[in-house]
């Protein structure tokens, strides 16, 4: 996708009131790639060099995966404080897809 | 969004003592801790930038990644939000295809840093610290999957 190097896009500028309104339908639709784990299958995949990161099928547009760690300090229900370590697989998809309703939709998706 | 105590454990989770998703919807064959948000951009692919942030998103903790997976413990979960600031920042190390089958499109490497809070309904909280964070994997790209392949 040469064509993509250097493309910029500000999804931010999408109202926020337009994706929580859609009907449920509009919903994208879970990747085809899974991952089977004891016997259960996932519509995921792992990250990594040349893998589709995308947890979304039937989509169009950029992706972005993150993963950070490092430290921080917890709070617990007793109020008690430590120190604990973190690690997160965070990702996200920006561009068209193909709802459940079978239309063409534009979304902004976290994997979280 | 994961949490351990005093060491990481990959393979057994035994230290993790809190996981932050949004669930499996359905479960298990639908979407994957994936939901609507709306803070990314600009995603510059040259430079390797991009920015991902979102302010009290409601999910859940699952304790940890085995249960979130197989829902075994009781209760499966509780309810949460967490914040995030996510910043790929660059530079791009290295670029090349999409490998996966049924995909095509453009991968980059880069570098993240990222902030979090979280809290849950049975009054844990976390803050990260800002300083001190490790980027173990960073990837920008434009892909397209399914119907939207163009080769």
């Amino acid at each position: 996708m040469a064509g993509a190097a250097g493309a910029a896009i500000g999804t931010s500028l999408i109202p926020g009131g337009a994706l929580a309104a859609k009907p449920l339908n509009s919903a994208p639709k879970p990747t085809e790639n899974t991952v089977t784990l004891n016997g259960v299958t996932f519509h995921v995949t792992f990250f990594g060099p040349g893998i589709d990161p995308s947890s979304i099928g039937d989509f169009n547009g950029f992706v972005g995966v993150a993963q950070v760690q490092g430290t921080g300090t917890a709070t617990n229900p007793d109020g008690s404080t430590e120190t604990l370590l973190f690690d997160t697989d965070m990702r996200f998809m920006s561009g068209v897809y193909v709802g459940g309703d079978g239309a063409v939709h534009r979304g902004t998706f976290g994997f979280v | 969004m994961d949490l351990y105590r005093g060491q990481y454990d990959f393979t057994n989770f035994s230290t993790q003592i809190h996981d932050f998703d949004p669930g499996i919807n359905p479960y298990p064959g639908g979407l994957f801790w994936t939901v609507p948000i709306l803070g990314v951009g600009p995603v510059v692919l040259g430079r390797g930038a991009a920015r991902m942030s979102a302010t009290d998103l409601a999910l859940q903790d699952f304790f940890d990644i085995p249960n979130a997976l197989f829902r075994f413990e009781t209760p499966v979960s509780v309810g949460a939000t967490c914040s995030f600031d996510v910043h790929w920042s660059g530079p791009v190390t290295s670029r090349g295809a999409v490998t996966t089958p049924g995909t095509s499109g453009e991968l980059v490497m880069s570098q993240a840093t990222m902030t979090w809070s979280a809290s849950n309904s049975l009054g844990f909280s976390f803050v990260s610290n800002p300083s001190g964070t490790t980027s173990a994997f960073a990837q920008l790209g434009h892909i397209r999957n399914g119907v939207f392949v163009d080769d």
